[in-house]
Parts: C-alpha cells; structure tokens; sequence
C-alpha cells in the first residue's frame, strides 16, 4: 500500500532534518523531486571525497534519499529560478530546510509559490521558526539540544550539560517522524478546505516539546535547577546506571522497585541495591554470566551496544536498516506497515539523475529545450564543472 | 486548522502496559488530538499508568500525565466489564485507528472493525532474538539500540539522554504511522496496520552509527566534548560551541582579539581541545545573552544552554505562543504542538473527563 500515491513533492531538503522528511513521504508512496545542482549540492554529497564521481557514492546521502528521484537546476542563474518556479508550482507539497529568507530570495518563498498554486503544502523545517526575534539565527542540530531544554537534563550529576553532536544530532532525527505527519496533516486540510497553506515546523520547538512535562513542572515550581541532570538516574528507579564488566563492556542495569531490590539483595549480598556493591558485583563478572545472573533475578541488565554490535544484531535492528537489492545498506522506516512491507523502490538519485525524465514528463520540455538547458549550464550535474 | 476533526481516534490503556510503552502511546494520541481528532483515551480500573510518573506538580499531578493528556476525552473504568463494554461501544462509533500496546486482546475485533491498530511493542516485529524475553524498559531500550554508547564521555559510563526520548519519538513515529493509516483510509478505505517497535526505533535515529561501522573501524561512539562541539561554562551557566571549520573566518570575527587556530589544520581530534583552552576564558567573562548576541552577529551557530525553567520566559518562544496554560495548577504552561499552519498555532483543547454517556450519546 502507498498512501502517498499521486502526491508530488518538490524537495529543496538538506542533510537530514529536511531531506529525510520527503525521504519517508517517498517511502509511503509521493513522487519526491530532490531539486539540487552542480553549484550546490546536499552537504551529506561530501562525506566522501576520494573517488570519481564522489557527489554520487556518499553512504549518508543514500540513507537520506532513497525512493527519490533527483534533478540538476542551479539556482543561482535567472533561468534555473524560473524553471524550479515552473516546476513546484506542479508539485503538491514543497519541503526545504534552508535559513530563512533564502527562498524568498530565489523566487521561490511561499508568498510567490502560494500565488501561482494556492494548494501547496509549503512545509518549512525551520530552526526556530519563521517568526520571532530570532528566526534567523543560524543553527545545527546541537545548537538546539542546547537552546531547547534537553541538554540541561542530560550530563553526569554535577557536571557539564551535554548535546547530543553531529554524530547522533537527536533533535534532526526526530524532526522527520513528527513533520512526515503534520505534512500528510497538512494535505488533509487542503482536501478538506481547498487551500493551502505555510506549514511552519520549529526544530527548537519539537526539541523543547520533547521535555514538555519539565517545561509544566517548572511553570509549577516543581523542579530544582540543581538537579536537573542527575546522570542515568530516571527519578523512577530505585538504581540506574552503566556498570563495567570484568570483560570492559558497559552493562545498563535498572533496579526498578523494592522486589527488583530484594532480588539484587539476594543474589549480591546486602549491598546489592546499591551503587557500590552492584558496581564491584559487574566488576567481577563478564559480560555474559552478570547478564544471565541479573536477568534471572528479573532485573534489567542489557550491554551497551555500539554501531558495529548492532550491524550483527538483525534480531535488534529489524526494519530499520534494510539493504537493497545490490545489497547497499539504507536506512529503513522507523515503523511496519502491514500489507506495504518497507521496499527500496529506488536507490537514491545521482546528483540530477532523472533531470530529461522531469524535464519531459512534468514540464513538457522537448529535446531542443533540454539540450538547450544542459548547454547552458543550468542543468549542470557536475559540480567540478558547475560555475 | 483541524485537519482531523472528523475523526475519532481511540488510545487505550491496559493495566500493566510496560511504562515505555505507555508514553509512547500518549505522546502519538495527544498528537492527534492537537490535529483536532476526537481522541478517547480508555483507562482501567487500576488508573493510567502515567499518573505515576515524575515530576509531580505541588498538588501530586504527574506533569507527564497532563502535558500527554491535553486536548483528549479521559473515559475511566470502574471495572474490567466496564472497560470492555466502553471498548464494544467504542467500536460502533467505527473510529478510524486505535492505539494499542502490543499483545492487546481485542486486536482481532478492531481487524473485523475495519479499525487501524496502531500497536507500540519494545522489539522488532517477528524478532527471533533470544534476548526478547528479557526485562527490559526504557534504560535497557536505550543501550540495546546504541543510544547510551553516543553520550557522555569516552573515559565514563555512558549516560541516558534525559526525560522519556526513546518513547516520546517512538511515539511521533507512531503519529506519523496512524496520520499514513488515514491517508490510505481517505485514498481507498483500506485499512492500514502499522507497528512501532521502540528498539527499532532507537537504531533508525542512531543511524550514523550504523553507517559508519559498515564504513569502517571510525564510527560515532561516545567521545565527548572530543565529538566536535564542546559544551563549556561562561559566566552565568552554559554555551555550546558550534560550527563547522567552514564558518572558522566567523568564528575568528567573532573572538577577534583571540589567537584561535584554524580548526581544518588540526587533527579532528584535537579540534575541540584547542579552541576550548582559547576561548575558555572569554567566555567565562561573559553571560549566554552576551554570547548569543555575538554569535548571532557574527552567523555563528553557537546555542546558550537553557533550562526548562528559562524557556517559560524566552523571547522567541513568547513571539510565537508556544507555550499554553492548562493543567491542575494555576500558572502552569505546556508546550503546544511544535509547528504553525499560516502563522497560526493549532486550537487549544483542554482535556476533559467523561463517561461513556457522554461519548456514545454526545449532547455538544
């Protein structure tokens, strides 16, 4: 099943916060045009330099992009405007992640596109908004982990708050499963009214929203600033935390209630609820036999995985990696649907892959007008050649 | 906008739904009530789980519970019959999804119904693995799909991103997954299952692990301020410092007086280390507001650490509206669905308790 069949997205979406938003609408069934061009590439294109062709063979570009097709116009000339004018103003949905203010510039902010098609979801993946005093400040995902609250809650008690970097960047991750929602959302309320509309998605917000029961316990005076980050301590267990193993792997142990405590009491010794008797237990234990141990008493113990762990864990991993079928590794969904199992329909588009087809198929180009196009380098897919 | 207004969704609580399970079905349900939906939430007799977790407001309130509850219609049961006969009545008003945990009883009655299940689950579907049967909760979610192993510092136990992330997102996805069941109930009445397995979720967001261990032997794991962008004190709490070596020549007009070496020309580990010992000093001299001025002058992309507590008074979130009045205690605010459609936020609803009069025979 594809709920998206028959919607069309133009896709001006970056890295992951906005490109792996039209990824999961490609992956329930929309047309999703990735509109770059030689002079500007999606910045994931970079991750590998050291090949022929590099642009095209970026792990972290196929796991964002997949089920896409891709076209080459460049922006920055007067031609390649109008003709990705032309083209979204056929397309359904427009999602973009750039700062603000960029694609009003271009020709291609909402004020423009809504004018030529009133029924456009123009889904914008902001920083802070497309509002307010600070809507133009630059920012990276970690830049909102500070500013949204939850790198206040995260760090070791007493110590330094933490963000979660570029190697995780949590606040991109959730931003595509909450906006592939508001966007279908948004394509209801253009059903139901015949109008279109601005579709404004703060990553500071979901970030903030994500701590909303702290934000209502401080309105209420509930919450001390000093304990805001108390290490694995959830505020709910009577213990929790990483303890090292004899065999120097990270073990998560959670003694969740008083029978989880007697458990621990009986197989440890006294202090087994604690801190430092569960400590030196783990400590004299490998991975293995402290696991089976603590499990058999009902306590959740659960090594700490790293990326290679879970490469070999397909019984943890499930749907959220797939390969395709020249048995590339992509990224899956992050959730099964019944009768539509995840399939890459498509690897994801070299840089302007399918420019001709578009060109054809939605504009009604001939073939003057594209080789036209290629002359003049507007539908340059080469950025070592673009100007 | 109410894009689903006219749709009823049911989310139902069972007694004993694993904690991490729970938040994630109230995080998708209080989603889809923002959108307009009429969203029933069905307790048990034993109460809803959510109301036992932290933090608590003065009166007792569990903040959790009232920030997931809002815009929803709250149907308590006095017993188990109750709570079967309000799910049959329920079923008759043929709501469009129900959200569920996994193993929920009445499953194969919201098939016959032509009703979307929307299931949360701890494990990947039909998973074999031999550690399924383990105790596990969000803790343990967060070390088997290598959350844990990201954050903290490399020479000390790995820490737990903090409030309820692995849940809350398993609970957007959920969102998304009942928002796809509609479109394809809209596009041919079919009905659309979907299953939102919380470790799955944890590896997909953790991808950039995944994709560097099958590139080889540098992979993301926990390195601290090493990672690239370090956290670091200044005079009145916190600044991440962020930016790329691209924007160095911003950096550099931004602490014009200090002898700041070119990032791109050290060793991507070293990288932190020396700006830090630079800039450390500047900016323990220096407020967040003073920076953040700076910064935004300069388009670096640096963010003060804020406290939930200061976000009640942020300029950019009281511009926007962002936050919403409501719960059991006077001055409380909550955050409001994070997007605007046209500028204008989605319509308040305050949650409500009702019976199951009320719901089957509606007198407003």
């Amino acid at each position: 099943m594809q709920p998206l069949a028959g919607v069309r997205v133009a896709d001006f979406g970056q890295l992951t916060a906005g490109a792996n938003l039209s990824a999961m609408l490609a992956d329930l069934g929309a047309d999703v045009i990735k509109i770059e061009s030689g002079s500007y590439i999606d910045l994931f294109r970079y991750t590998r330099r050291d090949c022929a062709e590099w642009w095209n063979k970026s792990p972290q570009f196929h796991f964002t992009n997949r089920n896409k097709r891709g076209i080459a116009i460049d922006l920055k000339q007067p031609a390649g405007r109008s003709l990705a004018f032309e083209l979204v103003c056929r397309c359904d949905v427009l999602v973009e992640n750039y700062r603000r203010d960029v694609l009003d510039r271009l020709g291609l902010g909402f004020g423009a596109v809504s004018a030529r098609n009133p029924r456009i979801v123009y889904a914008s993946v902001t920083s802070q908004g497309e509002t307010g005093p600070h809507r133009l400040h630059r920012t990276y995902g970690s830049t909102l982990d500070a500013m949204g609250g939850i790198a206040a809650l995260t760090g070791y008690a007493d110590g330094r708050p933490n963000i979660t970097g570029g190697e995780f960047n949590y606040p991109d991750q959730v931003v595509s499963l909450l906006a592939t929602g508001f966007v279908i959302a948004a394509l209801r309320e253009v059903k139901r009214t015949g109008k279109g509309g601005h579709l404004d998605i703060a990553q500071r917000e979901i970030v903030s929203f994500l701590v909303g029961e702290e934000i209502a316990a401080a309105s209420a005076g509930a919450r001390a600033e000093a304990s805001l980050r108390r290490g694995n301590d959830d505020g709910q267990a009577l213990l929790q935390d990483c303890f090292r193993t004899a065999d120097n792997r990270w073990l998560a142990v959670s003694i969740e209630d008083e029978p989880a405590a007697a458990a621990a009491r009986r197989l440890i010794g006294p202090d087994g609820d604690r801190r430092e008797g569960l400590g030196k237990w783990v400590a004299g234990h490998d991975m293995g036999s402290a696991i089976a141990a603590l499990r058999s008493a009902r306590i959740v113990a659960w090594v700490v995985l790293d990326g290679r762990d879970l490469l070999n864990a397909p019984g943890l991993v499930g749907g959220s990696l797939v390969h395709g079928a020249d048995g590339t590794l992509y990224k899956g969904a992050p959730y099964a649907l019944a009768g539509a199992p995840f399939e890459i329909r498509r690897p994801a588009p070299d840089l302007g892959g399918d420019t001709d087809d578009i060109l054809r198929e939605i504009l009604g180009m001939n073939e003057d007008d594209i080789a036209r196009l290629d002359a003049e380098g507007v539908t340059c897919n080469n950025p070592e050649k673009a100007t | 906008m109410r894009p689903l207004g006219d749709l009823i969704v049911l989310e139902l609580c069972r007694a004993g739904t694993p904690r991490h399970l729970r938040l994630a079905m109230a995080m998708a349900g209080r989603l889809v009530a923002d959108l307009g939906a009429r969203l029933i939430s069905v307790v048990p007799p034993e109460g809803d789980a959510l109301t036992a977790v932290p933090p608590f407001a003065g009166n007792g309130a569990s903040t959790v519970q009232l920030f997931l509850t809002m815009g929803k219609e709250v149907l308590s049961s006095e017993d188990d019959s109750t709570f079967d006969q309000a799910v049959e009545a329920l079923i008759a008003l043929k709501p469009a999804a129900v959200i569920v945990a996994e193993g929920d009883p009445d499953l194969v009655r919201f098939a016959r119904a032509g009703i979307a299940a929307i299931t949360l689950a701890t494990w990947p579907e039909g998973s074999e693995d031999d550690r399924a049967g383990a105790p596990i909760n969000g803790f343990g979610i967060m070390a088997a799909g290598g959350i844990l192993d990201i954050i903290g510092d490399p020479d000390r136990e790995p820490l737990r991103l903090g409030g309820h992330q692995i849940s809350y997102a398993a609970g957007l996805s959920a969102f998304t997954a009942l928002m796809a069941a509609v479109a394809q109930r809209d596009l041919d009445g079919r009905v659309l299952d979907a299953r939102i397995s919380l470790i799955e979720t944890a590896v997909w967001m953790n991808w950039k692990a995944v994709v560097g261990a099958a590139e080889g032997d540098s992979y993301p794991t926990r390195r601290g301020d090493k990672a690239g962008f370090p956290v670091l004190r200044c005079k009145d709490g916190w600044v991440a410092l962020v930016f790329t070596p691209m924007q160095f020549d911003r950096v550099r007009a931004m602490f014009p007086d200090l002898p700041l070496v070119d990032p791109s020309a050290l060793p991507h580990a070293q990288r932190a280390t020396a700006l830090t010992k630079t800039v450390a000093p500047w900016l323990a001299e220096r407020t967040r507001a003073e920076i953040y001025a700076e910064a935004r002058q300069h388009g670096v992309p640096l963010g003060p650490v804020y406290t939930p507590a200061e976000l009640l008074d942020d300029e950019q979130y009281l511009a926007r509206d962002f936050l919403v009045g409501g719960g059991s205690v006077d001055g409380m605010l909550f955050p409001r669905s994070p997007m605007t459609w046209n500028g204008d936020r989605l319509p308040d609803r305050a949650s409500r308790k009702v019976t199951l009069a009320d719901v089957v025979e509606p007198t407003a």
